[in-house]
């Protein structure tokens, strides 16, 4: 990581025209999974963690696999779920919906991809949570939403947001399944880590530059992250 | 807290792991081999020529016992990244001129020769559900076209093409400007796209999967494959044999078979 800072220009690739486009088209799908993430994988994480019921193992394993297949694999799978000729296809022109080459089928693969990271961090996050305590909570009265949003979710703040931090620059980070599913088109579906491969073409030094760039920023993305669980967790700290 | 510390080791981890996989990729494999008897001989070749240069890869073995071929088959703009930065390997065979000479700017390539061509062709999925029969329905009928990005070989021979033919980009429903071709033929036998331009040698390689549209030949781009050995390379013997044995009947045979054409005659 530090040859790409010495061999590159920060400057250079700020100029580079598609830089800022794709920086922005990253940003913006990247952030959006993170929020699909958060919004289905915090809930689904707490019960995998909290209840055992048959299947629970195969079903953890399920949401695990995207971690392990080359992403090349997760961008054909998509394309076969959900492209024109694939499994959901049909169902899904005949609404009127085309997903391949899409700013959603961006975020779908990234996803896709990513949402394991945060799924298995949230597990683990709800799995330290004291039993006894969510208990109390019952006891005195809260429903189980109230004792999930002020309960377990304050007390495993700090690895919810780690997996989030992770989830978030594994989305930011995707090549593989997105160029399979969505393609590369700039101002719409081109990455900047897509717009990174197709740089090295102009020479090294606009790929690397635009390298740096995106590390910089998922640096200062993650250490606020970090800061922020940090800050949080000391607020609601038990005792 | 625990969990925060674990979510760290696991960052760390990753990165490691990640900066270690990198590096690994891009000091690839090379013999130390100075033994004239036999060794392994690296040949960096450009995707298309995946098929043949396997094929004949075995016909090298048997023809010099005790050596084999190591093909390293990418785009050829990043075969070409790949030896500035210094990976070491003993042949370079591209899919346009236009990298060996930048290469040999830089004196890492010896003299090359230009071993075949490749010509480009519209390829629709089999089913062709957008109903094209000729050039023009891809501005009357506005099929999804893939194509290759103009920054790698392929996408700029299509923007010659297109421009042959007299259409302009902003005429045409582009969706998406793929790495390299072969993830434009993907489009097309997945039949996310209705129609992409690809090299012959892929379309045929796509079998009927495809079907080919065909446009006029004054208007094709011809795709000049030159070879030649890297100044680096610690095997010049072998890696001529390499070269005379694809520049040889046996080799041109090959070539064709996969739809390459002959190379130009100058």
């Amino acid at each position: 990581m530090i040859a790409i800072f010495t061999q590159g220009s920060l400057r250079n690739g700020l100029q580079q025209p598609g830089a800022w486009t794709a920086l922005k088209i990253s940003f913006e799908t990247s952030t959006i999974s993170l929020a699909l993430m958060i919004l289905f994988g915090t809930p689904i994480s707490f019960v995998l963690a909290t209840t055992s019921f048959p299947g629970k193992t195969l079903l953890t394993t399920l949401f695990e696999l995207p971690l392990v297949l080359p992403p090349a694999v997760a961008g054909l799978g998509l394309l076969m779920a959900f492209g024109r000729f694939g499994l959901l296809g049909s169902q899904l022109s005949a609404l009127g919906i085309e997903l391949p080459f899409t700013k959603a089928a961006v975020v779908m693969a990234m996803t896709f991809v990513a949402s394991p990271l945060y799924v298995r961090q949230a597990i683990a996050a709800f799995g330290s949570v004291d039993p006894d305590l969510l208990a109390a909570s019952r006891t005195l009265g809260a429903g189980p939403a109230k004792t999930f949003f002020r309960v377990a979710v304050p007390v495993a703040l700090s690895g919810l947001s780690a997996g989030a931090a992770l989830g978030w620059a594994r989305a930011l980070g995707e090549f593989g399944a997105t160029i399979l599913f969505a393609g590369s088109l700039q101002g719409r579906t081109e990455t900047a880590p897509i717009a990174i491969y197709l740089g090295l073409e102009q020479g090294l030094d606009q790929a690397l530059a635009l390298g740096a760039l995106l590390i910089t920023v998922s640096a200062i993305v993650l250490v606020s992250v970090k800061l922020l669980a940090r800050g949080n967790a000391l607020r609601f700290m038990p005792g | 807290m625990h969990m925060h510390y674990l979510g760290k080791c696991f960052l760390t981890a990753c990165l490691l792991v990640g900066f270690a996989a990198g590096c690994g990729s891009s000091s690839s494999s090379s013999s130390g081999g100075s033994t004239r008897s036999g060794g392994t001989l690296t040949v960096d070749a450009a995707a298309s020529l995946t098929g043949a240069f396997t094929e004949l890869a075995t016909t090298f073995s048997q023809q010099h016992p005790g050596w084999k071929v190591v093909n390293n088959f990418n785009g050829t703009d990043q075969l070409a990244a790949q030896v500035e930065a210094g990976q070491k390997a003993d042949v370079f065979a591209s899919a346009s001129t236009k990298y060996g000479e930048q290469l040999q700017s830089k004196n890492l390539l010896g003299p090359t020769k230009n071993f075949a061509t490749n010509t480009l062709v519209i390829v629709v999925p089999a089913s062709n559900p957008a109903g094209i029969t000729s050039y023009h329905n891809l501005v009357s009928k506005q099929p999804k076209l893939v194509i290759g990005d103009p920054t790698v070989p392929v996408g700029s021979y299509t923007e010659q093409v297109l421009a042959n033919l007299g259409i302009k980009e902003s005429q045409l429903n582009i969706v998406s400007k793929e790495v390299d071709v072969k993830s434009v033929l993907a489009k097309i036998t997945t039949g996310a796209a209705d129609a992409g331009f690809v090299y012959i040698t892929d379309a045929l390689s796509a079998g009927d999967q495809v079907k080919q549209v065909k446009f006029p030949e004054a208007a094709q781009a011809t795709a000049t494959y030159p070879i030649g050995v890297l100044t680096d390379s610690s095997n010049k013997e072998a890696a001529q044999w390499w070269i005379n044995l694809v520049l040889s009947p046996t080799g041109q045979a090959v070539l064709k078979k996969l739809g390459f054409g002959a190379p130009p005659s100058s």
